[in-house]
């Protein structure tokens, strides 16, 4: 089954760091589903920009995902001193999460 | 995140001081490049010159920053020096292993250890952590009251080379009777600036007022992952020392033309990255590009972002799709350059020159608004293109001129 989301690799200045995803979601059920799959040990934080609200949910040391960026997107940034273990379980967090809000 | 720095001040003309040392934001791209540029005539010794760089700015700095919170006793200024490193971005340091005799210090992230290998993508084969090494030597010299030039620093594991962890040895030794002072803020531009050109659809006062909202301090691990790229709010007397020095030590060898031409083509490479990240990331979509109603509009939108980076006041003169004229009160390579060898005979603001024809070759040939791949290829592709852009230096505040200008054609 395909999955209900598309993904980006940045091939630039964070290259194997930076990943956008892309789905349907709503932003603020996504950013509570990210807080809650990690038991709320996150720390989050809301950044305003013009008209557009970001809140990022930052798991340290390992990953911080930014939600509403843009519509429909999720970008996921893994910390630099990340394991490819831990890399790969953040991966894994986010598309369950879409998966599981697109169902 | 409770971090103890210096005090920051924001000062006319869009320069911003920590404890007296200015500060001006460039990528991990950037970072490698000129690296790479100052690094590739063997000879040179310019790997001692970016160390005693980095240790005389880090020195200056975290100086002033114990006096301003009162710290006397080393292991306090450590801490200051430790928290600073990380809230400018260079990642962690670790001060536990050194005392005034020296010893080992240690970087679990770092910008240039880590960062770099991203721009270049792959490991290097000489230790690039230069600038770091010169932090640790020039913040234990602080520490202990010594001259900036007190400790002799090597890589013991270099990140870049693969390493888990950097680790640095510091050695005590004689400071060099000529080893180079950091200017701080240095010879600056008088008055006032004239305001943003009219012909625009793009506020600059919303967009500088927007992005004061944002946090660009290092996170937990000392980085600072934005806009695509990973930015250093880096030492303009750092960046300045090691180009001027790269080119009178060419100029040595005959070869100044080259040099300088080397040093716009680092600018091409900032403005390629760096302007090119931030022109198709998140935050310019949110805050720039829904003011943009021409191509033009693009070039005053970078120019209004540039003059949030510490480089001085840019201001849009002219602008045609054939041609940009751009003047700058306190480009940060005039006031460094003033401050540090005096009034000059040619012009020294290469990267500038280098970010104004690269920001044309970005909106014009490059079609950026498309939101472009930004690779290798791209870069090839239009930097080389028949269509590009090149960068003239008219005036420089180096030289005596009321303001630096840049005319950029094809």
């Amino acid at each position: 089954m395909k999955p209900p989301f598309e993904v980006e690799r940045d091939a630039r200045c964070q290259r194997g760091l930076r990943f956008l995803y892309r789905a349907r979601f709503d932003p603020d059920a996504l950013a509570d589903a990210l807080d809650a799959a990690y038991d709320g040990m996150v720390v989050r934080h809301v950044e305003a920009l013009g008209d557009t609200r970001t809140e990022r949910v930052i798991v340290q040391f390992q990953v911080e995902y930014r939600v509403g960026e843009r519509e429909g997107e999720v970008s996921l940034t893994h910390r630099v001193s990340a394991s490819p273990e831990i890399r790969a379980r953040s991966h894994r967090v986010l598309e369950d999460t879409l998966t599981r809000l697109a169902a | 995140m409770t971090r103890e720095t210096g005090d920051v001040t924001r000062v006319d003309h869009g320069r911003t001081l920590m404890s007296g040392e200015p500060l001006v934001f460039h990528c991990n791209h950037y970072n490698y490049w000129l690296q790479k540029t100052l690094l590739l005539p063997e000879g040179l010794g310019m790997r001692a010159v970016i160390r005693d760089a980095a240790s005389s700015a880090a020195h200056a700095m975290i100086t002033q920053a114990a006096r301003e919170r009162g710290a006397t006793e080393p292991a306090e200024i450590l801490r200051i020096a430790a928290d600073c490193f990380s809230a400018l971005g260079f990642g962690t340091m670790d001060f536990s292993g050194a005392g005034e005799a020296g010893g080992a210090v240690r970087t679990p992230t770092s910008h240039y250890g880590q960062c770099l290998r991203m721009a270049s993508g792959a490991d290097f084969a000489e230790p690039q952590e230069l600038f770091d090494q010169g932090y640790a030597a020039g913040a234990l010299a602080a520490a202990h009251g010594r001259p900036a030039g007190s400790y002799a620093a090597r890589s013991e594991a270099s990140q870049s080379m693969g390493a888990e962890v950097g680790e640095i040895a510091l050695a005590p030794r004689e400071a060099p009777a000529d080893f180079f002072t950091a200017p701080g803020r240095g010879p600056h531009a008088a008055g006032d600036v004239p305001p943003q050109s009219p012909d625009t659809n793009v506020d600059e006062g919303a967009v500088l007022s927007a992005l004061a909202g944002l946090d660009l301090s290092g996170n937990e691990e000392g980085l600072l992952p934005r806009f695509g790229v990973i930015l250093t709010n880096h030492f303009a007397n750092f960046y300045d020392r090691i180009s001027f020095e790269f080119v009178r030590r060419m100029d040595g060898t005959g070869m100044l033309d080259m040099a300088e031409e080397l040093l716009v083509e680092a600018g091409y490479r900032c403005a390629f990255n760096t302007f090119g990240g931030i022109m198709t990331s998140a935050e310019w979509d949110a805050v720039v590009k829904p003011q943009c109603k021409t191509t033009e509009d693009w070039v005053h939108g970078m120019v209004a972002v540039a003059n949030a980076l510490g480089w001085g006041v840019w201001r849009v003169h002219e602008l045609t799709p054939s041609r940009l004229v751009v003047r700058i009160w306190d480009d940060y390579e005039s006031t460094g350059y003033l401050g540090m060898y005096g009034e000059s005979d040619r012009f020294v603001s290469h990267l500038a020159a280098g970010g104004v024809a690269g920001l044309m070759n970005l909106v014009y040939p490059g079609r950026i608004a498309e939101r472009p791949t930004l690779d290798a290829e791209y870069y090839a592709r239009i930097f080389e293109s028949p269509e590009r852009f090149e960068p003239r230096g008219v005036k420089c505040m180096a030289s005596g001129d009321a303001y630096t200008e840049v005319v950029a054609e094809r």
